[in-house]
């Protein structure tokens, strides 16, 4: 293939995704009334990173992640940017389909059509991605990621959370990784970069938690597709930039929660997403659900709620705990799939749905995601069991299946509506 | 009241701790200067051998002179002793539990400044893999067993044994630190020998000061080393259950993040992992509360006196300590 | 207390003519049996040999020795008219037995309560217009840590009985911090007060003597003061060391009056008193303990201790560790 066809290619595929997020980006923003004010800041963040082509973090040195798995705090201590490389661009999607067999993952997929579509720019000047062993796609595409000519750190992470062999295991390894980002960025990590760090993410966290309490309020103050839009800019963003825009964002809905506004109908059913992480542009279910007359209110994907909840506590401020502090918060809480257990899943999904009065649990699973289909049985049973109502959709970042999804939600939203009339 | 709440919960429990262990170890080590007797059967090392500074006597001296006895007087006044001495350091634990380790143990104390010095020098610590935790745990029952045993078997002689030699007498005190260490708070070494007098009496000196030497390298190496092979932890243990003051767990609040394992000074691996058990003191525990502070779900973890909890796990508590230890 | 005047005056009435061979020689008293058989009964407690009475009461059984020497002295019988008598804890009085056997005598009295118990034995008389008053004194420890360690009961129970009461007495000072548990050590310091009539018995000759016959005399002060620094008086071979080895002392005051009077008709010009005091004292721990030893001990083991984990963490040390530090 010339240069010349490459780039043509490359500038009908800009043209495509622009295309693509900025639809997408409508839908989510003028579709619905009330947008809280605050959410502006997001509005024009994706509008400039993905429908413009604006480059995130200019001249700082950025480093690709693929899972909430990687220890961000490190990157940043290395004097280094984390951006997620995880996308929900369908171009992307397509682009990336000739590396992976028919049957796999959008997620994955769309990954590795952004690394080959020479839209990345901004990783180009180090190429550098760290790319956690979770499922076999991930696993596997990184070493596709190398043959693109990329330089991958391989985080091995261990199957399974509970064993301390595998804390252990999981602990080195991150700690390889630390040595390891040091003469990458040439900046060494040390006591108080590191220290600094973990305070930035902390504070995020804390935003996040924030509005994430702000949710449980008995009328909704905000729709989750804006949520969603929200953590997903954790993925790029500047993340001091973030967490101001955030607290911006949780003064007003804290407003909001005063003042009795309700984001959606008063009557609207409160719904619990799980599964496969919904990342712009491809919000097509979560804006299905709010336009079929329900609220998300909460999560359990690693978009959201699983990237930005769980906090980290060091017991000695010196390097030698903090990298641990940092791995166990990477590794312990997760509620990945991936994992042969699915009990803190279970008990997790459980203990969101009683707090925040669910109504109904969505789950979605990316057609070719082996982990969240393989899981979605025993979930459902469990859920049923606790009278939780749930709904399994498999679906990809395709828009072919929107009518036939809506059926089927408006169907579940009306079944919820019902239980609640009869209660 | 629930401003109070909020202060409390969003306390910092080390300084708090840092004072209070402080206070009970003058208390107890230098407590005798001023006439203070809390009697003879405390449940923690207040050492017999610090004289006169102690307040009061660590229930395990008694307990290994009362079990000096023989087999035919248990039956009597004397075995009443036993009795009283075992009810009066009940009463004790009733009431604080094993917050007699965490907040009163002057041997923990002087551990957790050897930790706060390690810490300061940046010098890692060690802990021990799960393996030998589970195997090396044990170790403070046989020591309970042993420091009952050998006494009696002074005083008896059991299958036409020759009963043991009298310089066994009070052989767990023969081979505790504090029996070094907490005198020589008040200026007396005098214990830091090994005694030659016979055979017997050198081997026990001469293993106590082996394990001093142990415990000084230990104790800076491993937080609260010496804790985990303590026959009174292992005492407490058999009646903690039953005590008003608790630590509670909900599971169902539980993201099994393992804050609190990390900042547990006893890896104790359940506190982060048990979701089932509502109340959670396993024999190691000290009582530190350490795992309350660090764990950044709400109510997940609470101390609790009869019912009532005093301090228990919250969201802005444990950002407002992250924030505040960080900067420090 | 008329009790007790009955007693000075039974005194006065039973003095009689001992043995002149008694007053050559210092007579005191002993609780260490005189042979095998009695030994049988006897068991050592806290404050010596004590015999078991009914209902488990301890019963002390002091034998009268004659002989300067503790380690040669002899056995000896007491006379029928001699006089004894027994101060309990509270300074009550108590009748002590008299007993006489084939190898010896002396009193027995039973000690029911913790504390302190005051023995006397006193023989008088008058020989060449002289006077010779022999007062044997016992100073006993009843204790068993079976009865508790109630400081305050100890306290209150830990001064010497210094009420006169006999004509010539040998007080034991305490030890700094003494309670029932103190040993008298070799390398101590201990102070005896002689007090003649309940005054200060200032210018008496007071001599302490071993077990091995090592002596000092001294003359006491003019608070009746005399202080005698123990020696080492335990030689062992090495393995036949015993830190429970009790050595003894005997402390014997002789004090001069040139009062004259009579005795039973017979009269004198003068008066010459003699007291006794026995007591026992244990080697002192330097002699048995090392502190270079156990430092040397505790000092190895930290320093294998630290060269363990030190290794333990070179060949251990997780991928990176070192380096972040």
């Amino acid at each position: 293939m010339s240069a010349e066809v490459k780039a043509k290619q490359t500038e009908m595929a800009r043209k495509q995704l622009s295309r693509e997020s900025a639809q997408a980006l409508n839908k989510i923003e003028k579709d619905f009334p009330d947008n809280p004010k605050a959410m502006d800041y997001f509005y024009d963040l994706y509008r400039r990173i993905h429908c413009e082509g604006e480059v995130p973090h200019p001249g700082k040195k950025v480093i690709g992640t693929t899972c909430v798995q990687v220890p961000e705090e490190l990157i940043y201590a290395a004097g280094a940017v984390p951006v997620r490389l995880c996308n929900g661009s369908h171009t992307y999607d397509q682009l990336g389909a000739e590396f992976m067999p028919a049957k796999s993952c959008s997620l994955v997929k769309a990954t590795l059509g952004m690394l080959s579509s020479g839209l990345a720019s901004w990783l180009d000047e180090g190429r550098d991605i760290v790319n956690v062993t979770t499922c076999d796609q991930k696993t596997k595409s990184g070493r596709l990621m190398e043959e693109a000519g990329y330089r991958v750190h391989h985080l091995e992470l261990p199957p399974s959370k509970e064993s301390e062999a595998a804390r252990t295991y999981w602990q080195s390894n991150v700690n390889g990784f630390a040595r390891e980002l040091g003469s990458l960025t040439g900046h060494k990590i040390t006591r108080n970069s590191l220290r600094d760090s973990i305070a930035r993410v902390a504070r995020a966290q804390q935003a996040f938690r924030r509005l994430h309490r702000l949710r449980m309020a008995p009328l909704a103050p905000i729709l989750g597709k804006d949520v969603f839009l929200v953590t997903n800019a954790y993925f790029f963003d500047d993340i001091d930039a973030w967490t101001d825009a955030v607290e911006a964002l949780n003064d007003e809905v804290e407003k909001r929660c005063e003042e009795g506004f309700a984001a959606a109908q008063r009557r609207a059913p409160r719904i619990l997403f799980t599964g496969s992480p919904p990342i712009f542009p491809n919000l097509k279910l979560p804006t299905l659900i709010e336009q079929s007359g329900a609220v998300i209110v909460a999560d359990e994907t690693c978009s959201a709620n699983r990237m930005l909840y769980d906090a980290v506590n060091v017991d000695e401020w010196q390097l030698y705990d903090m990298v641990d502090a940092v791995a166990d918060r990477a590794l312990k809480p997760c509620t990945c799939p991936i994992f042969i257990s699915d009990e803190d899943r279970k008990r997790r999904l459980l203990e969101l749905a009683r707090t925040f009065a669910v109504d109904g649990v969505v789950y979605q699973a990316f057609s070719g995601c082996q982990v969240f289909e393989m899981e979605q049985r025993s979930i459902s049973r469990f859920l049923a069991d606790e009278g939780i109502p749930s709904l399994y959709v498999e679906t990809d970042y395709s828009p072919d299946d929107v009518g036939q999804l809506s059926t089927r939600i408006e169907a579940f939203i009306e079944s919820l509506k019902a239980r609640r009339r009869r209660k | 009241m629930k401003r109070l709440r909020a202060f409390i919960n969003g306390a910092d429990i080390r300084r708090f701790r840092f004072w209070v262990q402080l206070g009970f170890f003058v208390l107890l080590v230098y407590g005798g200067y001023f006439l203070i007797n809390l009697g003879q059967s405390l449940p923690t090392f207040s050492c017999g051998f610090n004289q006169p500074g102690r307040a009061g006597v660590c229930y395990l001296l008694p307990l290994q002179h009362q079990t000096h006895i023989p087999w035919d007087s248990i039956i009597s006044w004397r075995g009443l002793g036993i009795l009283t001495g075992l009810l009066t350091f009940v009463a004790w634990l009733f009431v604080f539990n094993k917050a007699w380790c965490g907040y009163a143990c002057p041997l923990g104390t002087i551990q957790d400044w050897m930790t706060s010095l390690r810490q300061k020098l940046g010098i890692r610590y060690s802990t021990y893999s799960l393996d030998w935790f589970t195997r090396l745990k044990k170790i403070k029952y046989i020591l309970l067993i042993l420091l009952i045993v050998i006494p009696f078997l002074m005083a008896n002689s059991v299958a036409g044994l020759p009963t043991l030699p009298e310089d066994m007498g009070t052989p767990f005190c023969k081979i505790c630190p504090a029996r070094m260490v907490i005198p020589a708070f008040t200026g007396d070494f005098s214990q830091w020998t090994v005694d030659f007098s016979t055979g017997t009496a050198a081997t026990m000196t001469g293993l106590g000061m082996l394990v001093l030497g142990i415990f000084f390298i230990g104790g800076f190496i491993n937080k609260r080393f010496f804790c985990f092979f303590c026959p009174m932890s292992a005492l407490h243990s058999l009646f903690s259950k039953v005590a008003l003051l608790k630590l509670r767990k909900d599971g169902s609040k539980c993201t099994r993040c393992g804050d609190c394992y990390r900042a547990c000074d006893m890896q104790i691996k359940e506190i982060a992992d048990d979701v089932e058990s509502k109340t959670l003191i396993k024999d190691d525990c000290m009582m530190c509360f350490k795992c309350v502070a660090s764990c950044p779900e709400e109510g997940a973890l609470k101390a609790s006196f009869m019912g009532i909890p005093i301090y228990e796990s919250t969201e802005a508590g444990f950002f407002k300590r992250m924030t505040k230890r960080r900067k420090r | 207390m008329a009790e007790w005047r009955y007693w000075v005056i039974g005194f006065v009435l039973l003095s009689g003519g001992l043995a002149g061979s008694a007053q050559a020689e210092p007579v005191w008293f002993s609780d260490q049996p005189p042979d095998a058989e009695w030994a049988k009964r006897a068991h050592h407690a806290h404050g010596g040999m004590i015999e078991r009475g009914r209902g488990g009461v301890y019963v002390k059984r002091l034998w009268l020795r004659a002989g300067g020497e503790p380690a040669s002295a002899v056995y000896t019988q007491p006379a029928d008219d001699a006089s004894f008598g027994v101060f309990g804890i509270d300074g009550e009085s108590l009748a002590p037995d008299l007993f006489k056997v084939a190898s010896g005598g002396g009193i027995t009295f039973p000690m029911p309560e913790e504390g302190f118990y005051n023995a006397y034995f006193i023989e008088r008389s008058v020989e060449d217009a002289v006077l010779k008053t022999s007062i044997v004194k016992a100073e006993v420890l009843k204790h068993s840590c079976g009865e508790g360690h109630d400081p305050k009961l100890t306290a209150s129970r830990m001064p010497p009985r210094d009420r006169a009461g006999v004509p010539l007495e040998i007080i034991r000072e305490r030890l700094p911090g003494e309670d029932f548990h103190t040993r008298i050590r070799s390398g101590d310091k201990v102070g005896f007060r002689v007090h003649y009539k309940g005054s200060p018995a200032a210018g008496a000759n007071v001599s302490l003597t071993t077990r091995e016959g090592w002596t000092k005399q001294v003359v006491a002060d003019a608070d009746g003061r005399a202080v005698f620094k123990l020696i080492r008086d335990y030689y062992p071979a090495w393995n036949d060391f015993d830190k429970r080895h009790h050595e003894a002392f005997l402390v014997t005051a002789e004090y001069r009056v040139e009062t004259p009077g009579e005795l039973n008709g017979t009269p004198f010009e003068k008066a010459h008193y003699r007291a006794t005091l026995p007591g026992i004292f244990y080697p002192s721990e330097v002699e048995y303990s090392s502190y270079l030893v156990g430092l040397i001990v505790a000092l190895i083991a930290a320093a294998l201790g630290a060269g363990g984990v030190f290794l333990y963490r070179l060949k251990h040390s997780r991928a990176g560790r070192e380096r972040l530090q």
